[in-house]
């Protein structure tokens, strides 16, 4: 967010800018965020951010059969692959 | 004062411009008015999150300038006394020479609808300064009696033209007692802090530690700055798409590391508590040397929004006593 080169996000209101703020986070909580809900409680706009978590949540337990924070001994998702991961849907 | 139907009221409003009443979230085109304060004050209406100035398009060799769409005529109805307060501190800052063209026009095409508070909520503390629940304040401002009715009167020109007054019976006296009672009611509810700041002290609380343990659990998220009616921070930015460019003016806020990035790459504050410490500091030291006001409408915005719990009445009331300690 607090970067102005490259600019990922411009600041408007445009819902193009605002999904991609969304997305850009979420790639990057796979694996460390646990669907605890308190992003959820602390946002002051109500927007229902438990939506992408649990989504995130769902389909890394599909694809992959991970749950984060479960297992401390657990290798961090996104820094770990098996030759038998799925890569059918990197285009 | 006149006595007039809630449905008739609106109904005459509605002929001045599209009406927008205060709901949880914000002021919107809905039915209901909510009974409490919104979540995002009505400075949108002056200061959009996202405001178009002006496009540039590239024509064969040369550039064309489309100016802006006008703004249309739109009647901000229920607005609580902090939230004109909020807009009153905020137009100091655009319409004091140099004026703000596009903030002078979007006041012109906004009329101001008032409503006496009767809504206290815990992090109120609006009477600290100097007004409270009963400001009559905008252009027209009422007291809401029951659902139905309402007691209104005209405070400004704009106020007097927008309605066909001499059509409506005055108020009775057993009204004005009821509205008397009620707000006298509401009033001892809202909290009321003892604070007398010497100005010229400033420099002593930026940097101390008594503010810096003050704000240090702030994250620096801009929430509170962005529901915060007197907060009017901004940044101009060029939007660039194939063939024009639009120049637009987005809120900011002094909460981020690249709002006071200076182009030598040096930061005056690139702590985060330095931050969060100006933030108080501009409302309650900066703007009253400037404008001879508090920055602050103790509407407690802020306080209900922060997802770290920060509440600025702790920081008052520490630099209050700080204020006065170091007097001896
Ligand atoms: S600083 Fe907080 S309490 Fe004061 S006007 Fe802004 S949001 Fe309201
Ligand atoms: S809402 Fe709270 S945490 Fe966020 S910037 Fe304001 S004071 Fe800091």
């Amino acid at each position: 967010m607090d970067s102005y080169d490259p600019l990922w996000v411009e600041p408007g209101v445009s819902i193009s800018d605002i999904m991609s703020y969304h997305l850009i986070k979420m790639y990057h909580m796979a694996g460390r965020c646990t669907n605890c809900g308190t992003c959820e409680r602390a946002c002051p706009e109500n927007i229902p951010l438990s939506l992408l978590t649990s989504m995130l949540a769902h389909r890394l337990k599909r694809d992959f059969d991970y749950i984060s924070g479960k297992n401390p001994e657990q290798k961090v998702f996104l820094g770990e692959y098996h030759y038998e991961d799925r890569e059918d849907f990197i285009k | 004062m006149k006595k007039i139907r809630m449905e008739d009221f609106e109904r005459e409003l509605s002929r001045w411009g599209t009406v927008f009443k205060r709901t949880e979230e914000g002021f919107m085109e809905k039915d209901t008015l909510f009974s409490g304060r919104s979540r995002q004050s009505p400075k949108e209406f002056l200061l959009p999150r996202e405001e178009v100035l002006f496009v540039a398009r590239k024509s064969k060799d040369d550039v064309e300038i489309l100016p802006s769409k006008p703004s249309k005529k739109k009647v901000v109805f229920g607005a609580l006394p902090c939230d004109m307060k909020g807009l009153e501190l905020t137009s100091k800052n655009f319409m004091q020479d140099p004026q703000d063209p596009y903030f002078k026009k979007r006041m012109e095409n906004t009329l101001f609808v008032s409503e006496m508070c009767q809504y206290p909520s815990s992090s109120c503390f609006c009477r600290t300064f100097g007004f409270g629940p009963r400001a009559q304040m905008g252009d027209i401002t009422y007291f809401k009696l029951d659902e139905d009715t309402v007691l209104t009167i005209p405070l400004t020109d704009k106020g007097k033209h927008a309605l066909k007054w001499e059509n409506y019976p005055e108020a009775e006296p057993q009204d004005l007692k009821i509205m008397e009672n009620v707000l006298s009611e509401v009033e001892k509810k809202v909290e009321k802090l003892d604070l007398s700041y010497d100005f010229n002290r400033q420099r002593e609380v930026y940097g101390s530690d008594v503010l810096n343990e003050s704000v240090f659990h702030c994250i620096n998220c801009g929430a509170c700055t962005f529901v915060c009616p007197t907060c009017y921070c901004f940044d101009i930015r060029d939007v660039k798409r194939k063939d024009f460019v639009i120049r637009e003016r987005v809120w900011d806020s002094c909460m981020y590391f690249v709002y006071s990035l200076e182009a030598s790459g040096h930061n005056p504050r690139k702590e985060r508590t330095k931050r969060a410490q100006n933030r108080f500091m501009h409302k309650f030291f900066y703007q009253p040397l400037q404008y001879k006001e508090y920055g602050c409408t103790g509407c407690g915005r802020c306080i209900d929004t922060c997802p770290a719990g920060y509440d600025i009445r702790q920081t008052v009331l520490k630099i209050q006593s700080f204020l006065e300690g170091q007097n001896g």
